[in-house]
């Protein structure tokens, strides 16, 4: 194994992906190849359409792509079962996304504790990560209510203690301000580049400008092909 | 005024978008107006039948008025006929009857201009009994008082029906002559048509003649102890059935005093004749219309689900119509309307529907229907009742979906996890009461019909006593007037050989008193040696005049002693073989045979002596115990009442082999109802049987209905959690956890409706068992199976949502609409 090797978390090599709708074919991605390194903080930009959802849930194993290579963790997983990628999104990925996707039926608490719960976590180990994540996120003292008794940034923050909870090798998040103004959109992404300072590796599509300044590295989609892939250099 | 017109304005035009919505999602429409059709005519046809049976009174003049009179011998009996010196008195002495007839049947072969004879039902009838009834003549006269003297000349009246299949509806037939059984009777009238009624027990009657011409009857009127009449009577204009009880009960203890050899210990028993015609249907009209109403409601529940799953679809129409300014009340409305006029559409289909149901339903309560002689027919009160069902379920069932369907909450659109929770909740609260309750009745109806199969299994598979198969018999009788005994004696032993003859035959013989066929000889005995019983108080035993060789050809086991044989003869020893219930009851540890019995079967005493002790049977039907029964020779004792059984090769062949065996040795004599045993065996259980397939119907259709709920209840939950259920797969839920969670939310549905509807099967359970023979209430066997069936039925409801959330790709999570 090489140097390199050992960097990368994630190699995507020739990756297509075609969508068959009544007779129509969409490319949503042709020809991909990248790889994401450990502790990148990648933001992946594009007009409406580029195939940047595509992307993401590809890269996050909710979608497999219709030809190439996938690695992640030294490991291909493009040929996976659903319950092995089941097993990979629940142990090394987080999700945050657009419209934050909190389940209407459980509490603040359930949202957060239903990755753990799902990977047998015992229950005093899930009651503390599940405490400490809302602690992060500043949402402890919600942990009862339901989400509908949220506001839409609260609502964003305990999407992001869910995504943590489970301290993820990787974190992706599909718009993750989308949905909010642009005060809690600033908070929110500050909580995000917190958790990256602390070792996640991140990875986010953002129609921001500003935002995508954040991240160190920037993935330019167009019409389903990557045709920019530069790295900023890091501030400070 | 003004205000009333705009709001029936306005309704018609909710009813006028409502029928467009209808049209515009053709198999939408289908599915609900097939269901509401079936449920609605079902309804309607059971109370069709309810009604012409039941509620409606009997098709006579002031029909109130008329009353069966049963001669009553307590404790032993209390529908019993009377003796023609009984009904002389009843007819002279009462104050409380305007008109009063009796009955008795006598069984007529109609021999016509070379035809072969033909049996038809017949009865003598006493001078008032067409008063009684108030029917009129369609041709010539009917009888009258004046007919009945004895001596008198032989007429008769025939019903409508005979004279147009016999006579081909030829009005000359009034005058004319016919030959019933060997004697010729004049024709003087045709009875209004529909008029077949001859006593309580709903023979089909062809044909009426005076009691007091028959040839027997001078010897008979002297006999008050020879009880073969059935007693009518029309009470007067404002007299009760208890005024008129009292009066008879005075007649019957004033006779009692007066003839206490033959009247000692007898009552009278009054009841409306509707009831003692029809009194037998209505526990199983009860049951069924129970489980018709049960079905009905689970169609019901089923329709309103329906309508609230289409109401989910319209949340974007009703946000629309309240942003026009439409109030609540003004949704709930118009939404109450369309499911009014879909109730109504699938009642008038409903009503249509019942004119079929009508004949298939009516099958569980046949004998009754004949006995009434009712016509059965969807008729104005059945409609009104289809319509009235309609309305009300309509309005019923209709506002637990408008009230859901019109919670338009404007502000959940701002938030869409508010939405998704609070927009839907309304509804699925709604179609999961309505799941459980259709699981609820489903579940009591499966427990009652399944209680009700046991219990028809139970009676259904107790066995004759005798071996019935590839048995067929024939029925015949030999009238007074052209046999005595002595010829009596030689036909039967004639009848038999000519039997014998066919390679078909594999065993002939003859019982007076054929066990299953519906004849019964009974009365009170003496025992040699003993002191007799008190007048009218002993044991009875039925009687039976059996031929040589009988048990052996019947498969009755002969536990002591012999059987008869031709050694038995007329001259020689009299002898009796007595069955097993006999033995025990009346020579309880004692050996019977050796002993002699009396029977009284002539005038004299005669002894006769017991030589064998036979097996028992089961001689009312299936579901009856034995009785004790006495078995005599027909070579000594001779009947005119001729059961024949053959055991055959090819009983197909055998049922024609009788008719013309009769025919070959006696030409004037024709026999009737030849029938399979088996087939006579299953007469008895065939309603039992019809209303329990009914039961098993309905509940099929009822658990059909709610698996159909349940089912699109979770498919239609499951899809609005598609997101939900896509964001647990993205966060690491296994397709086997997603199958789980849809089971999960199916079984709890379930498990509650079992829960609920195990309370309602208990009480259907307890409904059951004083209505229906054979069940028992707890039955184990039932209350652990039904559950099971209910479940896996609900696995399979719920197993197609499931597969298809298993399928949901974890990235619609990312997808936003
Ligand atoms: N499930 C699908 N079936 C068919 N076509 C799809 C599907 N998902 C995406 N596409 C198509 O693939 C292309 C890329 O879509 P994708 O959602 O990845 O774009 P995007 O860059 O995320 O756009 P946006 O900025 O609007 O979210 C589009 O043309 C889209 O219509
Ligand atoms: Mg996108």
């Amino acid at each position: 194994m090489t140097d390199t090797d050992d960097r990368a978390l994630i190699t995507l090599s020739g990756i297509e992906k075609v969508f068959l709708t009544d007779e129509l074919e969409t490319h949503a991605l042709s020809d991909v190849h990248l790889v994401i390194e450990r502790g990148d903080y990648v933001a992946i930009e594009g007009p409406s359409g580029s195939g940047k959802t595509t992307l993401l849930s590809i890269l996050g194993l909710l979608d497999a792509p219709s030809r190439g290579r996938h690695v992640m963790g030294g490991r291909e997983v493009q040929g996976l079962d659903a319950r092995e990628r089941a097993r990979i999104r629940n142990r090394d990925i987080g999700f945050i996304f657009q419209t934050f996707n909190l389940i209407g039926d459980l509490t603040v608490a359930e949202n957060v504790e239903l990755p753990l719960r799902y990977r047998d976590v015992p229950a005093a180990e899930r009651r503390r990560r599940v405490d400490s994540a809302l602690e992060r996120v500043q949402m402890a003292h919600r942990k009862g209510h339901m989400p509908s008794q949220l506001s839409g940034g609260q609502q964003q923050r305990v999407a992001v203690a869910r995504a943590v909870a489970g301290d993820p090798a990787i974190l992706f998040a599909d718009e993750p301000t989308g949905a909010l103004d642009s005060k809690t959109g600033d908070a929110v992404m500050d909580l995000i580049g917190e958790l990256h300072a602390r070792g996640t590796t991140v990875c986010m599509v953002t129609h921001s400008r500003e935002y995508a300044r954040r991240a160190h590295r920037a993935i330019h989609l167009f019409d389903g092909r990557v045709v920019e892939d530069v790295a900023r250099s890091v501030a400070a | 005024m003004k205000k009333l017109l705009s709001l029936t304005a306005s309704v018609l035009g909710d009813a006028r978008f409502a029928l467009r919505l209808l049209a515009r999602s053709p198999g939408y429409a289908l599915t609900l107006l097939g269901v509401l059709a079936l449920g609605i005519g079902a309804t309607t046809a059971m109370f069709s039948i309810a009604s012409a049976l039941l509620l409606r009174p009997l098709p006579y003049r002031d029909a109130e008025q008329l009353t069966m009179i049963w001669k009553t011998h307590e404790p032993l009996a209390r529908e019993w006929p009377a003796s023609i010196p009984d009904f002389v008195d009843y007819h002279d002495r009462n104050k409380t009857f305007s008109k009063m007839a009796a009955a008795t049947h006598d069984s007529f072969s109609l021999a016509s201009d070379g035809a072969r004879a033909e049996y038809v039902g017949g009865v003598d009838v006493t001078g008032e009994f067409f008063e009684v009834f108030g029917v009129q003549a369609v041709h010539g006269r009917l009888l009258g008082p004046a007919d009945d003297k004895a001596g008198g000349p032989p007429v008769c009246v025939v019903s409508a029906d005979l004279w147009r299949r016999r006579f081909a509806g030829d009005p000359s037939l009034v005058g004319r002559t016919i030959t019933l059984s060997g004697r010729p009777f004049t024709v003087v009238g045709v009875v209004q048509d529909g008029f077949r009624m001859g006593g309580p027990y709903g023979d089909r009657i062809d044909v009426w003649a005076p009691l007091a011409v028959h040839p027997t009857y001078p010897e008979k009127a002297q006999s008050r102890g020879n009880n073969h009449l059935w007693v009518m009577g029309r009470r007067k204009p404002g007299v009760t059935l208890a005024e008129a009880q009292a009066d008879m009960s005075a007649i019957a203890a004033a006779l009692a005093a007066e003839y206490p050899r033959s009247n000692a210990h007898r009552g009278l028993n009054l009841v409306d004749l509707h009831e003692a015609l029809v009194g037998k249907a209505r526990p199983t009209v009860f049951v069924l219309f129970g489980a018709v109403a049960l079905v009905f409601l689970v169609v019901c529940a089923n329709v309103a689900s329906l309508l609230l799953a289409r109401g989910a679809t319209r949340r974007g129409e009703m946000a629309a119509r309240a942003a026009l300014g439409a109030t609540r009340a003004r949704l709930v409305r118009q939404l109450v309307t369309e499911s009014v006029v879909v109730f109504g559409v699938g009642g008038a289909l409903g009503a249509l529907a019942a004119r079929w149901m009508v004949g298939f339903f009516a099958d569980a309560v046949r004998s009754d229907v004949w006995a009434a002689n009712v016509a059965l027919g969807v008729d104005g009160a059945a409609l009104a009742f289809a319509l009235g069902v309609s309305l009300v379920a309509g309005v019923a069932f209709g506002v637990v979906p408008a009230l859901a369907t019109s919670r338009v909450a404007p502000q959940a659109v701002l938030k869409e996890t508010a939405a998704q929770a609070g927009v839907s909740r309304a509804q699925r609260i709604a179609r999961s009461g309505l799941v459980v309750a259709q699981v609820a009745v489903a579940f009591a109806l499966l427990v009652g019909s399944g209680l009700a199969v046991r219990g028809f299994a139970r009676v259904a598979s107790a066995a004759p006593g005798f071996d019935p198969s590839g048995m067929v018999v024939g029925r015949l009788n030999l009238p007074e007037t052209t046999h005595d005994d002595d010829a009596v004696l030689a036909f039967g032993k004639r009848l038999e050989d000519e039997l014998r003859r066919s390679p078909n035959a594999i065993a002939v013989a003859t019982n007076s008193a054929m066990p299953m066929v519906g004849t019964n000889s009974n009365g009170w005995f003496k025992i040699e040696g003993r002191n007799p019983w008190p007048s009218g108080e002993g044991p009875i035993l039925e009687r039976n005049v059996v031929s040589p060789g009988y048990f052996a050809a019947m498969g009755i086991p002969i536990l002591r002693g012999r059987e008869f044989t031709e050694a038995d003869a007329k001259d020689g020893r009299k002898v009796l073989v007595i069955s097993q219930t006999t033995a025990a009851t009346v020579f309880p540890g004692e050996d019977p045979i050796g002993k002699r019995i009396d029977l009284g079967a002539s005038k004299d005493d005669e002894w006769m002596e017991i030589v064998g002790v036979a097996g028992d049977t089961r001689r009312r039907g299936p579901a009856s115990e034995p009785v004790a029964e006495a078995y005599v020779s027909s070579r000594q004792i001779p009947s005119r009442w001729v059961v024949v059984a053959v055991r055959s090769r090819s009983p197909e062949a055998s049922l024609g082999e009788i008719k013309d065996a009769v025919n070959a040795v006696d030409p004037r004599l024709a026999t009737y109802s030849r029938q399979r045993m088996q087939d006579r065996i299953d007469d008895w259980t065939s309603q039992q049987r019809t209303a329990t397939t009914l039961l098993a119907a309905f509940s099929a259709a009822a658990l059909l209905l709610s698996m159909v709920g349940l089912f699109g209840l979770v498919s239609y939950t499951t899809s609005q959690r598609t997101r939900e259920i896509g964001l647990r797969v993205a966060l690491g839920s296994t397709p086997g956890a997603v199958i789980g969670l849809v089971m999960k939310s199916g079984g709890a549905l379930v498990g509650l409706g079992l829960v609920v509807g195990a309370a309602l099967a208990a009480i259907v359970a307890r409904a059951l068992t004083a209505r229906l023979p054979g069940v028992e209430a707890l039955d184990p066997a039932i209350f652990a199976a039904i559950p099971a069936l209910v479940g896996a039925s609900a696995l399979l409801a719920c197993l197609a949502p499931a597969w298809r959330a298993a399928k949901i790709p974890p990235s619609v999570a990312l997808r936003y609409e």
